[in-house]
């Protein structure tokens, strides 16, 4: 299709803003009479508060708040950002302020003062007595019979238990040729936004309203969860969000926001409230580690006669997201292969450590780790071409797919992997085991002058599928008004949660392509306001372009239908005839009879019976097409350091309708960056006490610009039916499938296969070692 | 932060004279990299910072008439990267230089710094030893120089005198035919705190035969290290196979190795031989 | 302690008074209302308060405001001049470098540095100026595109 606007890599609409750093962000924001808060922190993984003296702090000059426990709202809640839903499974367990510090990190107090300065010598002044008490870490060790109970009644740590039966696996068992059993487990990452997460001003304003100017990916939700958290209607509450500077999910709930409120409730004041770089380490929600026990039955051809997988999730010590997370966990395992018999059981489980959340992928990079390392081990028995095992075993367009239970409306996964093979030189790969690679890529640095056998090359790729929204797991309700000045113009006022990916700009080109309008008279609303935006769920599940853009281009059709009657009255001619092109009003049958947009919004506004053309869609969107992506990815292996150099990542995602092409290279250019260091580098690690070893970037390694291999992003557009010019998804899907393309990767080079992520330079040795 | 008075002499006598340094109360300040760091993070809390950058005897790389070269404590880690003397005489510094930090910490992190935090992943400090640079301490009242492998003592431990400052390091002419190296480990490609480094300088004969040879070990042992043993086991070798393989399990044993968030002792000791091998591989490919 | 220094930023000589403890990266924000330099770890590590000093790249973080004394300092907010992009503003737009716009400033003056010392850099040149900048968004893919192309803008 050929479209004006969409299918365009159009400037994105915030850039000239943030290029020249006036855009702004949370902590820009300066208020009169503003307070700078703060929260004190448990030193220890699991105490009871015996006794907080906080006379002294109280007395500092400058002091304006200091808060604990007892002044918190007697509600327990859960900051986990969920619509309320069948899928969305809310266990309540937290105060804003703790009187039982279940982590190393846990907030128990917080002040309020005239400056940083200040603050911090408030929370030095707080004196508590803990009763240390026994503590856990680890999801297998907290599940122990003898392990200490984090949550009263919570019986061996067990959060949730969700089962998903399809079938009879053990008559599949039987059925197979072969059975392969495995275990592999992922570690902790962070989002590691560069805004550090937990930025948030809180208002508490003289009507007894809460203002909050926070950086979320969710403002309604947000919103939701601060008035339970506060006790307080939903309504007196008002979440304005300025640019959010990255968010991977990192932002999909509350995370400091309860703590402002009070701060600003107790002073009447503004409060600033920004966590530091380690703070946002441990003071909002990383990826969970996950236990995957997998066991899969398998015939001769390659087909699954039975898939199960049982996980155990580390929930941190609060439920936050992880008792409905184990829930998508069981999808993606589900839908991502056809197998007739089908079991998983997802455990939550808490542990003496920071709480686990939402992370751009929510459970399936996890998932697709042990499955595509484990499918990769298969199809090397059963001597199949890795990229065939998938093409046979996925499910496809017409079939029905299991996460949603609806019928699949495209497929671009056979373009996926046929492209991407292109791209890496498949055909030129040597099965493990030769280590004769003088093959592929040139131009490989030779680093020092060892004998080449100490490097040595491989490739490998994995194959995912994701979601394009939340349905049916949660209602995901999104909304749009969309309003004509009378230059013609519309305002799209939309709940935006545009964290940088360009969410916005798509929006904004999927109003303009179904008004007919040049982009340029498309103002998108760029800061959400709960106040004036309408309700929609925020940025998470992929969702923006397929239910945001449903919900925009509805808003903007029933626009499109006013213009057009009110054109047909200006021009005695029947709608019907009337079309908009590049904001001028054309009729099919004669071309003399003309008008532009600008004309017709002008003159419904001030002529006779004067109104605005305006429209407003608030629904569901009608579906929920999936996405699929194949990443090929070539690596090097030093084999005497153990160190893995990714020399290519070949990415060829089917997104559905690409709306903006340089938006959606840049998310997959993007995830590879986050994949590859959840693959390779990148690691919380706690020690013994649960104290975080590495809360800064020094120590905590994400890659830099010199670890990026080469990139190829390959955008394969398999149009939706249901979704706004065939659009689909792609903000998560990029770090999907990288760390298992990794992994296979290194087994092609070394024969190898690593079940524990990240694959760390030891990791390779000991398993290069064992095999020698 | 908290209440901190700053200041910035111009002359070393005035610096040595100032009260946080009589008092012990003051830090010395020069690019601030870790200090400031140390001072945010509340691990150390000074009365005074006392900026070295004016100082005139701390500043730039010179020539010394034995041959030598004489660096002004304050000189950047950029300044010793770009340095054209160091960069043709002493190029395992310059090598260790452009492998610490980013470009902004280079462009403000000093050579002092980086040797009187004692640090055991210290970029510089190895290459420091194996050209067995002098250090030049000064106090009101004394001068001295002292071996900087007998400077450093342990972790954030020195020789350096409460009223003392590090004013300069020497170089000491190398004998003709001297190639050295410095080979950095570390899981990135940048912006990393070394898991391990090994420093060569080596000297062979027309015959490849190892006249002399100095090796040093970082950030495997509570101070940045010598490899004696392996030194002295090169000594009168050519650099075969079997040498560089028996070097390499001596460098692994000379070396204490700690297990941290970075990495494990086992691996550090493995790296250690790893990089020893491809150092002298390296040197020995040059000759 | 409190001092007077005074210094030139983005071509404006400043007069300020502010506490010795102080960062520059605080008191470009604070007292030069300079929002533009960002906070993302204050410990040097991920470069996004990146502000040029005398025409080198320093995170400001690390820098203490008395230290800038005398000295030019160079913010985002002083690229554009007259109301046009510097040309690496420009390449950042065209190439679709920015996302969330975090590590954009201190990217671009990073970058900058780069290209005031060789307008016409390697690909491995301009990865090893940027090396101290994080970006978690973009992969940096387009940043070194944007960068690279801006170089040849620079030369004409």
């Amino acid at each position: 299709m050929n479209y004006q606007t969409v299918g365009h890599g159009l400037v994105k609409i915030d850039v000239m803003e943030k290029v020249t750093g006036t855009a702004p962000y949370v902590d820009d924001l300066v208020m009169p009479g503003m307070l700078i808060g703060k929260v004190l922190r448990s030193p220890y993984p699991h105490a009871a508060i015996k006794r907080i003296k906080i006379e002294k702090a109280q007395a500092l000059n400058g002091v304006k708040a200091v808060i604990t426990n007892q002044d918190t709202p007697r509600v327990k809640w859960n900051s986990a950002g969920f619509p309320p839903s069948q899928g969305a499974i809310l266990v309540e367990d937290q105060y804003i302020l703790t009187d039982r510090a279940r982590f190393v990190g846990d907030g128990v107090a917080a002040v309020a003062a005239v400056d940083e300065k200040t603050a911090q010598l408030a929370l030095d002044l707080i004196e508590i007595e803990y009763e240390k008490l026994p503590h856990v870490l680890g999801q297998d060790k907290a599940m122990e019979p003898e392990a200490p109970i984090i949550h009263e009644g919570v019986e061996k740590n067990i959060v949730g238990h969700l089962p998903i039966v399809i079938g009879d696996v053990e008559q599949g068992f039987k059925e197979a040729d072969f059975i392969f059993i495995d275990k592999y487990t992922c570690q902790r990452v962070n989002q590691v936004s560069i805004e550090p997460c937990g930025a948030v001003v809180a208002l508490y304003d003289a009507n007894g309203r809460l203002n909050l100017w926070t950086s979320t990916q969710m403002p309604h939700l947000v919103r939701r969860i601060v008035a339970r958290a506060m006790d307080m209607p939903v309504g007196k509450v008002r979440l304005i969000k300025p640019h959010v500077g990255g968010g991977f999910g990192s932002r999909l709930g509350a995370v400091n926001e309860p703590i402002a409120a009070m701060l600003s409730k107790a002073t009447g004041k503004p409060v600033k409230l920004i966590y530091s770089r380690e703070e946002s380490f441990v003071g909002s929600e990383s990826r969970h580690p996950i236990i995957m026990e997998l066991k899969t039955g398998v015939k001769k051809d390659g087909t699954f006669t039975a898939r199960q997988m049982t996980a155990y999730i580390d929930a941190g010590a609060y439920a936050t997201h992880t008792p409905s997370f184990a829930g998508p966990v069981g999808g993606w395992f589900l839908a991502m292969y056809k197998s007739p018999n089908v079991k998983y059981d997802g455990y939550s489980i808490y542990t003496n450590t920071p709480p686990c959340g939402a992370f751009r992928g929510y459970g399936n990079p996890q998932v697709v780790w042990a499955v595509e390392s484990q499918v990769d081990e298969i199809a090397e028995r059963l001597g199949l071409d890795p990229r065939e095992i998938r093409l046979r075993n996925h499910p496809c367009k017409g079939e029905v797919w299991a996460w949603s239970g609806w019928e699949i409306e495209s497929c671009g996964l056979e373009e996926a992997i046929e492209r991407g093979s292109q791209s890496i030189g498949w055909e030129n790969r040597i099965r493990q085991g030769s280590n004769t690679k003088e093959n592929s890529n040139q131009g490989q640095e030779t680093v020092h002058k060892v004998g080449p056998e100490t490097k040595k090359k491989g490739i490998g790729m994995a194959y995912m599928m994701h979601v394009s929204g939340a349905r049916p797991m949660l209602h995901e309700t999104g909304s749009a008004f969309i309003k004509m000045n009378e230059d013609g113009s519309v305002n799209v006022v939309y709940s935006s949660s545009d964290c940088g990916q360009g969410s916005s700009t798509a929006l904004s080109q999927i109003a303009a392509e179904e008004l007919g309008l040049p982009i340029n008279m498309v103002h998108i609303t760029q800061f959400a306001d709960t106040d004036t935006a309408p309700f929609d769920i925020g940025s998470h599940a992929s969702r923006q372009i397929y239910s945001g853009g449903n919900a925009v281009k509805v808003a903007a059709g029933i626009v499109k239908k006013q213009v057009l009657e009110h054109a047909a009255t200006m021009l005695e001619v029947s709608a019907s005839d009337l079309a908009i092109e590049n904001g001028q009003i054309i009729c099919l049958q004669d071309e003399t009879k003309t008008k532009s947009v600008a004309e017709v919004a002008y003159n419904a506004l001030y002529g006779t019976n004067g109104f605005e053309i305006s429209g407003v869609a608030s629904l569901e969107p009608p579906g929920n097409p999936p996405v699929y992506a194949a990443q090929f990815v070539e690596v090097e292996v030093d084999t005497e350091t153990g160190i893995v150099k990714v020399i290519k990542v070949a990415a060829a995602h089917d997104v559905g309708t690409a709306i903006n092409p340089v938006c959606v290279e840049g998310q997959i250019e993007g995830a590879v960056q986050q994949g590859l260091g959840y693959a390779l580098t990148e690691e919380m690690v706690f020690d013994e006490m649960g104290r975080l070893q590495n809360p800064n970037l020094t120590d905590y390694k994400i890659l830099t610009v010199k670890d990026m291999p080469e990139i190829d992003s390959i955008v394969v557009q398999a149009a939706s039916q249901t979704g706004p010019f065939g659009a689909k998804s792609v903000g998560e899907s990029g770090l999907v499938p990288t760390a298992a393309a990794v992994g296979n990767a290194i087994y092609d080079a070394l024969g190898i296969r690593i079940k524990d992520l990240p694959i760390t330079p030891e990791k390779v040795l000991g398993l290069l070692k064992a095999k020698s | 932060m908290f209440q901190l008075a700053y200041y910035e002499p111009q002359t070393l006598k005035e610096a040595l004279q100032m009260d946080g340094v009589k008092k012990g109360t003051g830090k010395f300040l020069a690019g601030g990299t870790d200090l400031l760091v140390q001072i945010k993070r509340r691990k150390i809390e000074p009365q005074e910072l006392i900026n070295l950058k004016a100082i005139p005897e701390l500043k730039g790389v010179q020539e010394t008439g034995d041959g030598g070269i004489r660096i002004g404590a304050a000189v950047t880690v950029k300044g010793i990267m770009e340095s054209s003397l160091i960069l043709a005489g002493y190029p395992a510094m310059a090598q260790a230089a452009k492998e610490l930090g980013t470009p902004q910490v280079r462009n403000r992190a000093t050579i002092g710094g980086n040797i009187v935090n004692a640090s055991p992943a210290a970029d510089l400090v190895g290459p420091l030893l194996v050209y067995d640079a002098i250090l030049l301490l000064t106090s009101e009242s004394v001068q001295r120089r002292v071996k900087i492998e007998d400077f450093l003592l342990g972790p954030s431990q020195t020789a350096l005198g409460k009223e003392e400052v590090l004013e300069a390091i020497e170089l000491p002419a190398l004998p003709a035919g001297t190639g050295a190296v410095y080979l950095k480990h570390g899981l990135r490609k940048t912006h990393e705190i070394a898991l391990v480094g090994v420093s060569i300088a080596l000297r062979s004969d027309g015959q490849g035969v190892i006249e002399d040879c100095r090796i040093a070990l970082t950030a495997v042992a509570p101070k940045v290290i010598r490899a004696r043993e392996a030194e002295d086991a090169l000594k009168g070798c050519h650099l075969d196979d079997e040498t560089l393989s028996r070097v390499a399990h001596i460098a692994e044993a000379n070396c204490l190795p700690i297990s941290d968030v970075r990495a494990s002792a086992d691996y550090r000791r493995q790296m250690v031989g790893v990089l020893t091998k491809r150092g002298l591989l390296s040197l020995g490919g040059s000759n | 302690m409190n001092k007077d220094i005074s210094l030139v930023v983005n071509g404006e000589a400043r007069y300020i008074n502010v506490p010795a403890d102080k960062t520059l990266l605080d008191m470009i924000r604070e007292d030069l209302n300079l929002k533009g330099t960002k906070k993302g770890c204050d410990a040097g590590d991920c470069g996004a308060c990146t502000v040029l000093l005398d025409a080198e790249p320093v995170n400001s973080c690390l820098v203490l405001a008395v230290e800038a004394a005398n000295k030019e300092v160079t913010t985002i907010e002083g690229l554009a001049k007259g109301g046009e992009l510097h040309p690496i503003q420009a390449a950042f737009i065209k190439h679709g470098a920015v996302q969330c716009g975090f590590c954009t400033p201190g990217m671009v003056l990073a970058a900058k540095a780069i290209l005031d010392k060789n307008p016409n850099p390697s690909v491995e040149e301009i990865k090893e100026g940027i090396a101290g900048n994080f970006c978690r968004c973009t992969g940096y893919k387009k940043i070194v595109d944007a960068v690279l192309a801006s170089g040849r803008n620079i030369q004409g």
